[in-house]
């Protein structure tokens, strides 16, 4: 795929639009700045726009892209066994043309990220023998509208549990808009993946026996789209900010990029119990303390 | 915050903490490795 490895902010200005607002209501971390105009910055919750921006700025053609290590602090995030207030992650972005928009060339892609799955747990695995291997041979391709479909009584959760428990490894696609029910699967934020074109990279886990995710990603929102779920989600107040002005006006190129987890593949390749065993955070005390209690070793 | 914990009956983690730290590296370097091969990385920045 071409890819550039590229240094990443870990902070930008809030009137950019480049921070991610996931889904509308986490609060990023903003701090002043004695000595910059401006005075305000935050730290980034997500490089999803950002990277788009960087290769429109440095010139990336069809074909080539940029990835680079993603370190960001989500203030709001609930704290369990799989997440964390600190997500690390390797974030890729790639140019590609209109008509590689589509879910042929998604999947391409995703399969040759599972190929690095593979190979990683046998490298990993044959290292450390007493580690055992978890991942399925095959990834399963479903939409969120296949999967109301198979499973209409279970809520969202229990459908990905369920899936990836008989199958082992999915790839979930079209992830943010509304399904038949009227529900929507997951909230995706409205400016950066086209909801008709993404996907979640999942696994079963059976260390918690859960669904893990460990990638999300997709082809971004070229004009029509980002018009159209910025009205949907309500947000169309961001349109004249000058990330989603450039990609209204068609100014950016069309990409299509992702994010994995470093700390969550970790975890899954070291069959551990807890995300705060492969990384360095912060817990509540109580969370703390059972762990403490059952073995189970935050760094 | 406990009752989003889960707590696996009988968990012995198979790695201790200096192998993990230590397997943690390899992981990272192989599959960032790995990744850029399948993806086919060029020549590093800065571009003109």
């Amino acid at each position: 795929m071409n890819l550039t490895r590229v240094s990443a902010p870990l902070f930008v200005r809030p009137e950019s639009g480049l921070n991610d607002n996931l889904n509308g209501i986490e609060r990023p971390v903003g701090f002043d700045m004695r000595h910059i105009d401006g005075n305000s910055a935050e730290i980034v919750q997500s490089l999803a726009k950002w990277k788009r921006m960087a290769l429109g700025r440095y010139g990336f053609n069809t074909g080539e892209g940029l990835y680079t290590d993603m370190n960001a602090i989500r203030r709001d995030e609930e704290p369990d066994n799989l997440h964390s207030i600190y997500v690390d992650q390797w974030d890729w972005e790639m140019v590609i043309t209109r008509e590689q928009r589509d879910l042929t060339v998604l999947k391409d892609v995703v399969r040759k990220i599972y190929g690095v799955f593979l190979e990683t747990q046998e490298a990993v695995c044959t290292k450390y023998p007493q580690l055992e291997r978890f991942l399925s041979p095959e990834l399963s391709f479903i939409t969120t509208q296949e999967l109301e479909n198979r499973y209409p009584h279970l809520s969202h959760k229990e459908r990905e549990n369920t899936f990836t428990r008989d199958h082992g490894a999915m790839c979930l696609m079209q992830i943010g808009g509304l399904m038949n029910s009227g529900m929507i699967h997951d909230g995706r934020a409205p400016d950066y993946d086209d909801w008709s074109l993404n996907c979640d990279i999942v696994f079963h886990y059976p260390v918690l026996d859960c669904a893990f995710e460990v990638s999300s990603m997709g082809i971004r929102v070229d004009a029509a789209a980002m018009e159209s779920q910025l009205a949907l989600a309500g947000a169309e107040s961001r349109r004249h900010l000058p990330f989603h002005k450039a990609v209204l006006e068609d100014r950016l190129p069309l990409t299509l990029g992702g994010g994995l987890g470093q700390s969550r593949i970790c975890m899954f390749l070291l069959g551990k119990a807890h995300v705060g065993e492969v990384q360095a955070s912060i817990w509540p005390d109580a969370m703390e303390k059972s762990c403490r209690k059952k073995g189970i070793a935050l760094l | 915050m406990a009752s989003h914990l889960q707590l696996p009956t009988g968990y012995v983690p198979s790695l201790n903490l200096r192998e993990t730290e230590i397997a943690i590296k390899f992981i990272k370097d192989h599959f960032e490795t790995a990744l850029s091969k399948a993806l086919n990385l060029r020549p590093p920045f800065p571009r003109h």
